[in-house]
């Protein structure tokens, strides 16, 4: 528990701090980015040892705590450490620490530098407790809360009406999701009387040796499936709520770099891999989430294309790439959407860090406005300029592509070797659009 | 000794008597004592808060039975007395109503109105009159608290209000009330003839036959459904909120509101169990269509509380869907959005009250980018605006997801249509939050630059702390209205 928690100190320090103490609080701003790699520092040290236990051992840890009790149901709180929590907290601590280290010089003549620091922890937070939650509340509530952190980091530079306005569509998108999340956990406690994983495991599993008893069953379950696929659908933007993502470049670089590449939208692809036991056992839902998987692709690549914003483009990159992750859940190769999703998360957060420190080397010279300093129009051979930007951003695109040796090669590879197996088809579309 | 003493001392009716106790030295202070005035209604207002805790802390949470209870003669002919008694569902409704008494008194500090003394008066002894209502156990007294709470809330629309039509809407609020509730009274008198009493434990065993619950149930429906407020008969709603002073809204949407939903959980299922049962769906249905529509509705509005009121509309239906699913998460989860509800519309019209003091306008085309002037509200009504979208953490998302589990297993697609609800939720209030808060400070229109002064800062914080803490730790409240709550399903299954 400590784990979503220590992040969770610095944002209540700073809000504290400011509410109480603003001048002295405001005057040691830059020392303020410190306790918050530190704490995150500390998270992920903790992560990189339940992973090296879970990977020697695989020991599942388990801790319930009741926190409300009728005599019905019991909702409880806690945490599950399992093989999949402690790779994503791993990532999620590391890339979290890089963006923080990145935005300490990005936002440093930043004025609302402290409340992006408060935003950044308060994100971490969310999004590790996430990772941690043994049953679908708790998800929910992680969810929500991220869903509000997208929110203030979206809109972090509030007096920009594009930037308003794109937060909010976040949110209500997000929304349209959650909406059908809670439909979907609503559903399967209905039909298996529990929130906890293990328990809606075992009754699925049990449901499925006589699934030829109850056909009803099946359709319902469907539906759940698919309504709790649609929560994932809002936050990875996926085919229909993908509409979010481009617009929620308003933000400051770093915070695209953290949401966008590496954590919330991995947020969805979080619950689908949690949920995998169970989707596995319907074939509709599975044929489901890798057509959605697949359009994305082929939407993403195709909208990159035709951008002249550098975020922006990343941002349908971004999109195109979840579209392959979804496609390989979708067609059951845990390991490879997993693996894409780490690679990925990595590569795109080096190359929004990137797109950041061009956008700042561009700002003086053409003004800071980002229609001007963010568009690609106006860029180029700027390899004389900035060689060190020039060679991490080549880098990341080239590892993005999948060339050997770089990162994302093997999992894509292991993507579209999969998806050959599975349906021709996708796989022609998939390696059509690397 | 001191348990003694509390036992002693500490009931029901001192519990009404002391904010009337209030406003007669009141009466008694010159016009032109104002601060005197102030301080004494404070006073009064805290006082009758700290004994209804006093109630909670002494209160059983083991057992079903109404506790404090007490019996004043009033008519003996027809055996009709002052049958007061709490349980574990009004507990919270007379914490409540003590609780945001004070906070209404304190918003009406800065003395700048006419008849001061009267307004303290009115409010304290609106005061004494609500948590007379949620006390009653009799029927026809619980029915003459229950309009008679209109009284003080009439003059204080019309008195108080902001605009001319607040005469029209002060007008409008209460004879929608009346005309409901005079079927109410015809619906008592039946009962009192056909049953020869009026207390409600004596009525609870009482057998009556499905015909007759019918229409007692459609009678008494007519009633509370005016006041939750139900779609065909919401209008007053919207009206009433613009035309009322701030701290009229405050109580209005904290608490006469839950008067109806009130009704409903102590008098309507209890005691009619199959015509519920018969009438389930009709409620649901009327429900989801009053979530839907009015928040809908929201969208087009203009006015920053007539959004809210709309709001509350859609909460409280959220509220009914919850009450008429018979099961303890269901029930349980109406009671606590009943209570967020009350805390969460309550510091959104504060909220509104805050800015309607300062720049005089209500409409929001006048209002942007306020967080540039007054960054410490922006940060309050965003935290109550999440609350009001029912972010999970806030007591709200308790409220609505126990709701919401309780309604699913009933009629999924009700469920369904509740939570879609929760989408337009958000659409609304974030879209309200974002026009205001962010974006362009429209300098053309607003000339005051003033951020939250002590004094509101201080009527924001019990509301935070009550919302964080409901939904953090909501199993203080749950486990003690659970007792009373299990005896309400457990009394309507049986039939």
């Amino acid at each position: 528990w400590i784990i979503p928690f220590l992040t969770l100190a610095v944002p209540i320090l700073i809000g504290l701090g400011l509410l109480l103490v603003p001048p002295a609080t405001k005057s040691i701003r830059r020392i303020w980015a410190f306790p918050s790699v530190l704490l995150l520092s500390i998270v992920m040290v903790f992560s990189t040892n339940l992973s090296i236990q879970q990977i020697n051992g695989n020991s599942i840890y388990q801790y319930l705590w009741s926190w409300t009790i009728n005599s019905d149901s019991s909702l409880e709180f806690g945490y599950l450490i399992d093989s999949l929590t402690s790779i994503m907290s791993i990532l999620i601590a590391t890339v979290g620490m890089m963006v923080l280290i990145y935005s300490d010089n990005y936002m440093s003549h930043d004025k609302g530098y402290l409340r992006f620091f408060a935003y950044m922890s308060f994100f971490n937070t969310s999004m590790l407790g996430l990772v941690i939650s043994p049953n679908l509340i708790q998800i929910y509530i992680f969810w929500e809360l991220v869903g509000m952190c997208s929110y203030l980091s979206i809109g972090f530079w509030f007096t920009r009406p594009s930037a308003a306005n794109a937060c909010q569509k976040a949110f209500v998108t997000n929304r349209v999701g959650d909406f059908g999340l809670l439909l979907g956990i609503l559903g399967l406690y209905w039909i298996a009387g529990s929130f906890e994983f293990r328990d809606l495991f075992d009754i699925f599993n049990d449901s499925i040796d006589n699934i030829d008893n109850n056909v009803l069953n099946s359709s319902f379950a469907i539906l759940c499936a698919s309504l709790l696929f649609l929560g994932a659908v809002a936050k990875s933007a996926q085919f229909p709520l993908h509409v979010w993502l481009p617009d929620a470049m308003e933000g400051p670089t770093p915070i695209s770099a953290l949401i966008h590449a590496a954590t919330m939208v991995a947020a969805g692809i979080f619950l689908v891999a949690r949920l995998l036991p169970l989707l596995t056992v319907i074939p509709y839902i599975m044929n489901l989430i890798s057509l959605i998987g697949v359009i994305t692709v082929l939407l993403g690549a195709t909208l990159a294309l035709a951008q002249k914003d550098i975020k922006r483009s990343l941002a349908y990159s971004t999109m195109s790439q979840l579209g392959y992750i979804m496609l390989a859940s979708g067609i059951g190769s845990y390991r490879a959407a997993l693996f894409h999703s780490i690679t990925h998360a990595y590569s795109k957060a080096l190359l929004f860090l990137g797109s950041g420190s061009i956008i700042h080397s561009m700002e003086p010279i053409l003004g800071y406005s980002p229609d001007k300093s963010q568009n690609m129009v106006f860029m180029g051979g700027l390899s004389k300029y900035v060689p060190i930007t020039k060679a991490t951003f080549l880098l990341g695109t080239l590892s993005l592509c999948g060339i050997p040796p770089l990162a994302c090669f093997w999992s894509k590879d292991e993507i579209l070797n999969n998806s050959w197996l599975y349906s021709p088809i996708f796989a022609i579309i998939a390696s059509s659009t690397t | 000794m001191l348990q003694n003493f509390c036992e002693c001392y500490f009931d029901l009716s001192g519990l009404i008597l002391c904010p009337v106790l209030g406003s007669i030295i009141l009466l008694f202070i010159p016009n032109s004592r104002i601060r005197l005035i102030r301080l004494i209604g404070l006073c009064a207002s805290l006082l009758t808060f700290l004994y209804s805790l006093v109630l909670w802390i002494q209160f059983d949470p083991s057992t079903a039975k109404f506790q404090f209870v007490e019996s004043l003669r009033w008519l003996p002919y027809e055996n009709i007395n002052f049958y007061m008694g709490i349980d574990g569902i009004s507990l919270f409704f007379v914490i409540l109503t003590t609780f945001l008494v004070p906070i209404c008194i304190l918003v009406g500090w800065s003395g700048m109105r006419s008849y001061g003394k009267e307004y303290i008066i009115a409010f304290l002894i609106c005061e004494s009159l609500m948590i007379a209502v949620f006390c009653m156990l009799d029927l026809l007294l619980f029915y003459v608290f229950f309009e008679s709470v209109l009284i003080p809330m009439f003059i204080i629309i019309g008195v108080w209000g902001s605009r001319q039509r607040k005469i029209k809407a002060a007008y409008q609020f209460f004879l929608y009330t009346l005309l409901g509730s005079v079927f109410m009274l015809l619906a008592i008198l039946l009962i009192l003839l056909q049953t020869g009493t009026t207390d409600l434990q004596i009525l609870l065993t009482t057998e009556l036959s499905e015909r007759r619950q019918i229409f007692l149930w459609i009678a008494f429906f007519a009633s509370f459904s005016v006041k939750v407020p139900m779609v065909p008969v919401h209008i007053w709603l919207p009206e009433a909120h613009v035309e009322a002073p701030t701290a009229g809204s405050v109580i209005l949407a904290g608490i006469l509101l839950k008067l109806g939903t009130y009704g409903f959980l102590r008098f309507s299922i209890p005691m009619f169990p199959e015509a519920t049962l018969c009438f389930t769906p009709f409620i649901y249905t009327l429900s989801a269509i009053a979530i839907i529509y009015t928040s809908l509705t929201t969208l087009r509005q203009i006015d920053l509380k007539k959004i809210i009121a709309y709001s509350s509309v859609a909460h409280m239906n959220l509220v009914t869907i919850g009450m008429f699913s018979p099961n303890i998460q269901g029930i349980g989860g109406s009671i606590l959005l009943m209570l967020s509800h009350g805390l969460v519309s309550s510091a959104l019209f504060l909220c509104v009250g805050v800015l309607y003091d300062r720049h005089k306008t209500r409409l929001v085309r006048y209002y942007g980018g306020l967080v540039s002037t007054m960054p410490n509200f922006s940060i309050i009504f965003f935290f109550f605006t999440l609350a009001n979208m029912s972010l999970p953490g806030t007591s709200s998302f308790i409220g609505e997801f126990l709701i919401l589990v309780g309604a699913f297993q009933r009629n999924s697609l009700v469920a369904t249509l509740a939570a879609l609800g929760m989408i337009l939720g958000a659409a609304y209030s974030l879209w309200l939050y974002n026009r205001v808060v962010s974006g362009n400070f429209k300098a053309d229109f607003l000339h005051k630059f003033s951020d939250l002064n002590g004094r509101e800062v201080l009527i924001f914080l019990p509301f935070f702390v009550g919302v964080v803490w409901m939904g953090v730790y909501p199993k203080v409240f749950l486990d003690c209205m659970h007792t009373s709550v299990s005896n309400l399903v457990q009394h309507g299954k049986f039939h």
